[in-house]
């Protein structure tokens, strides 16, 4: 039966589903690859989509080895380590938590689930040697120093050691026979954990096996020292990837953190966890590895939208390519941003403002219906036909920092009407073309590589086969599909409220938040800096930190710290963050940062009248099922 | 654990049941079905939500206590040693095959996974036959909320799965309902390397049109050959395709079970998930619970599903 890619307009680019080598085709080095290449430990964070997976995958040889990029030798070459990629998902973690059902004690069930988490790791230990001893075929020249050419009798003493320490017992003597024999011993364990809950009176102690009691560190150690030793590489280095800890079981995450210390160069770790957790506090102890020195914390997001740009050009560049199309810039496919897109270069242009430009049409037009903006104009003393003779300084400051604002408060306030008409355009579910446009995009998608695939993609596609610009229509429409598809993936997202007052889910936090900024900024009185980020303050519920840190892991808000902060978050109190660009259509915001305010002055705003629910759906609360 | 054949029944349930295992909760249609089938000597089991004792749950819990049936809280960490224990009971009263009534209509998700799981666990060499008894409701409005989701996990840890192969891509097969693009996010939330939705077409045009709607996105980014639709009133046709597809997904994905909509497709996963046990996951995504319940009024129809559950002399063979 056929098993076409899953139904998405991200498309099927998760790279969980995709074998190292798919991973490789068309992979573009983030800036972020350089430091993940090192030889130390890693800690990778990143919400959703933002490529953890595929930049661990990216370690291991079969990746390395059919990557073809200007750039691939030179880190084939750097890189003096061999990934052992151990994946994660949330079924798989699942599994782990549920084991023997409620029947079985949490030390017992932990016992088990630790086991199954050995096992896993060390298949994927035994499935890196096999590449390791046999693909050196496959291999560029660049890489053929990380193979080795095993014989087949070295193979069987390997094994045999492997077999030995990790206490399996495979019928054939190979890796392959390894692989099968530690399969066994998962499904052993899963047997064992049925047998014990049903018969609650057996003591555990008297049917665990050995293996059960395997450390996964010291069983990887051994076999590394095992395969160096045979090998004859004594310095060989080896790297567990570990990809999605926040799915891990807490024990199992907690013994990674703690391996980031290891101060054995043989074995380096590389993590990948999303950005908050509430046991990130191991991180923060006296006795805890120390981000800097003992390990390399690695951000996967942009704060500002401008430092994802980079990346993404590059990343549609080779996609285009793929598709047989050379030197075709962003603008070309997509048209300029009718925001200014943060290009300062294009918006410190003097002909950006000359009488008749877009810009000063916009500026125009919110003229004639804003008396608040009008009265700011007068302030600062500017004639909207003469913005272009100002000097750049002057722009700056009265003119530029507020085209963002401008263009958003332009489309949502309606013309001057006769008295007693509304102030403002009813927002409807679909994107306004206001948000199309090549650097637009880039901020929606906030270089997030899942997305970017995913979106743009297919209307790359379109641009092959037509030879003409993606219309704007059809740019709206994909951003709708795509910022639906996230809202529906933040409701799944289990937030259990605790207030008697009746539920709050995430997205109905963040339909808050969204709303009250839109209102402050289309509604008020002009603010060229207005309010567009938060600030989590003292006064913040324990419930609600809880949701935004879901909402953190999800990429539905975006830490906005400086440079140097730590990675992993086990508190958000005190720290700066924004809603998601990709959410920003459906609230009708700017693509800026935006000046920040106390959490707690954003508020609880009253319920939407029922005119504007078009957008986002009622509050009502589903019936059960 | 005993072997489960699910066989074709046209029509609703007939015949004498020995034991009839419903819920009592505040639905009009949970007493639908034992009204209907308890007979002289026909004995029963109400297993008793413990939350939202409102709308019709007064009323049903007198019915029941007319029709003599005993009353089990459903407590999810005592109730299948609780229920296992009230069916052997019975049924070693019996002589001969037993034959059990299971109405589903009112039953919670993990209460129909949990009571299919305690009569397949049942020990003893005995075999049971099940009908499994569904009354759609009469159709009302589908809400409007999109509330909160609170829960999104296997239905019971029972059925979470096990795999020996856990780098294996997950397929996700979603059954739709009328949550507004709840299957959408459980699709989003388990990222399935592919991915089949089963949409319901019942007796009433009105359920299968609020389906379409709340489940537009996704029907929309769907390939036609991954949309099966399936006849609410066919139970055991949807059977055939849901238990196939699962099997030919074996052979390279961990299969992932997420029934909304209809408990009767709820029910099919439950079985599969326990025929396919370790390698079928089945979850459940569900919302807030606080809310004022909504009522079912039972539209009148009756369909059900026949299992065969073997006792254990037999699969050794």
């Amino acid at each position: 039966m056929s098993t076409v890619a899953a139904p998405s307009v991200f498309e099927s680019f998760n790279a969980r589903n995709l074998s190292p080598r798919q991973v490789a085709q068309g992979f573009i080095p983030p800036r972020h690859f350089e430091d993940l290449v090192l030889r130390r430990h890693s800690l990778v964070v990143g919400p959703r989509g933002s490529g953890k997976t595929t930049l661990l995958k990216m370690l291991q040889l079969p990746a390395l080895a059919a990557w073809h990029h200007p750039e691939a030798d030179r880190y084939r070459r750097s890189i003096d380590f061999t990934g052992v990629f151990v994946p994660a998902d949330v079924s798989w973690g699942a599994q782990l938590s549920a084991i023997g059902g409620r029947r079985l004690s949490q030390e017992t069930a932990n016992v088990l689930g630790m086991s199954a988490f050995t096992a896993h790791v060390l298949i994927a230990v035994a499935d890196a040697m096999h590449e390791c001893a046999s693909g050196a075929d496959r291999a560029p020249a660049s890489l053929s120093d990380k193979y080795v050419r095993m014989s087949k009798e070295h193979e069987v003493d390997l094994c045999r050691l492997l077999a030995s320490n990790w206490k399996v017992n495979p019928v054939i003597p190979s890796f392959h026979g390894v692989k099968l024999a530690l399969r066994d011993r998962l499904s052993e364990i899963a047997q064992l954990a049925r047998r014990m809950a049903v018969s609650t009176d057996v003591d555990p102690l008297s049917i665990l096996t050995d293996f059960n009691f395997l450390g996964f560190i010291e069983s990887t150690t051994f076999a590394i020292e095992a395969f160096n030793g045979i090998t004859n590489a004594p310095d060989r280095r080896w790297a567990l990837l570990f990809d999605e800890l926040e799915i891990a079981p807490a024990e199992i995450r907690q013994a990674l953190f703690g391996a980031l210390r290891s101060t054995d160069q043989r074995l380096l770790f590389k993590l990948s966890i999303s950005p908050y957790h509430q046991d990130a506090t191991v991180l923060k102890g006296s006795k805890s590895a120390m981000a800097g020195q003992d390990y390399q914390p690695i951000e996967l997001w942009y704060p500002r939208k401008e430092e994802g740009y980079r990346f993404s050009e590059a990343l549609m560049d080779s996609m285009l390519s793929d598709l047989g199309i050379e030197g075709a810039s962003s603008e070309q496919v997509f048209g300029p941003s009718f925001f200014d897109g943060g290009d300062s270069e294009q918006i410190n242009k003097q002909v950006s403002y000359r009488p008749g430009s877009t810009l000063h049409r916009r500026f125009i037009s919110l003229a004639a219906k804003d008396p608040s903006f009008r009265a700011y104009l007068a302030r600062a003393g500017v004639n909207l036909d003469e913005m272009h003779l100002l000097s750049e300084n002057q722009r700056a400051s009265s003119v530029r920092k507020g085209t963002s604002v401008v263009a958003v408060r332009d489309h949502y306030r309606s013309k001057p009407e006769l008295a007693g008409a509304p102030t403002r355009v009813e927002r409807s579910r679909k994107t306004p073309t206001l948000y199309t446009g090549n650097r637009s995009l880039f901020a929606i998608i906030e270089g997030n590589p899942r997305w970017f695939i995913g979106v743009v993609g297919p209307m790359l596609r379109r641009y092959r086969d037509t030879g003409k610009r993606v219309p704007r229509s059809e740019q709206a429409k994909t951003i709708t599909t795509a910022t639906n598809r996230f809202r529906a993936l933040l409701r799944t997202i289990p937030y259990t409220p605790a207030s008697s007052a009746g539920s709050r889910g995430l997205l109905s936090l963040l339909d808050t938040m969204g709303d009250a900024f839109h209102e402050n900024l289309v509604g008020g009185e002009f603010n060229p800096d207005p309010p567009l980020s938060f600030i989590v303050d003292s006064n913040t519920s324990r419930e609600l930190l809880e949701a935004l840190g879901r909402a953190l892991n999800a990429g539905a808000v975006v830490l906005a710290s400086e440079p140097g902060s730590d990675a992993l978050l086990s508190s958000l109190r005190g720290k700066r963050f924004r809603l998601s660009y990709m959410l920003a259509p459906g609230y009708g915001l700017p693509l800026t940062l935006g000046r920040p305010i106390a959490l707690s002055q954003v508020g609880d705003r009253s319920r939407r009248s029922d005119s504007q629910l078009n957008l986002l759906g009622d509050d009502e609360k589903d019936s059960s099922n | 654990m005993k072997k489960i054949q699910v066989t074709s029944v046209a029509g609703p349930p007939s015949g004498h049941f020995d034991l009839i295992v419903a819920s009592l909760g505040y639905e009009t249609r949970a007493t639908f079905i034992a009204k209907r089938y308890t007979e002289k000597d026909t004995e029963g089991i109400a297993l008793s939500f413990k939350q939202r004792l409102v709308g019709a749950y007064q009323a049903n819990s007198e019915a029941y206590k007319a029709l003599g049936y005993v009353v089990i809280p459903y407590d999810v960490d005592s109730v299948s040693a609780t229920l296992t224990e009230a069916v052997t009971s019975v049924l070693t009263r019996r002589e001969g095959r037993s034959r059990l009534l299971v109405d589903i209509s009112s039953m919670s998700r993990p209460m129909i996974a949990t009571v299919v799981h305690c009569l397949a666990s049942m020990a003893d060499e005995s075999d049971l036959d099940v009908t499994f008894a569904y009354c759609p409701a009469k159709y009302s409005l589908p809400p409007t909320a999109r509330g909160p989701v609170t829960i999104s996990e296997p239905v019971i840890s029972e059925l979470a799965g096990w795999s020996v192969e856990p780098e294996r891509s997950v397929a996700a097969i979603v059954g739709l309902g009328f949550e507004h693009d709840l299957a959408l996010g459980a699709v989003e939330f388990l990222e399935p390397a592919a991915a089949w939705v089963f949409v319901p077409i019942g007796e009433d045009s009105s359920f299968d049109t609020a389906v379409r709607i709340a489940n537009h996105d996704l029907l929309e980014a769907l390939q036609s050959e991954f949309i099966v639709p399936y006849d609410v009133l066919d139970p055991y046709g949807c059977f055939v395709q849901l238990e196939a597809l699962t099997y030919g997904l074996l052979a390279d994905r961990r299969p992932i079970l997420v029934p909304f909509g209809p408990k009767l497709f709820a029910l099919m996963c439950v079985l599969i998930g326990i025929i396919h046990s370790p390698h079928v996951s089945v979850w459940r995504v569900s919302g807030d619970q606080s809310d004022v319940p909504e009522d079912r009024v039972p539209s009148g129809t009756i369909v059900s599903l026949h299992a065969s559950f073997l006792g254990q002399r037999q699969t050794s063979v």
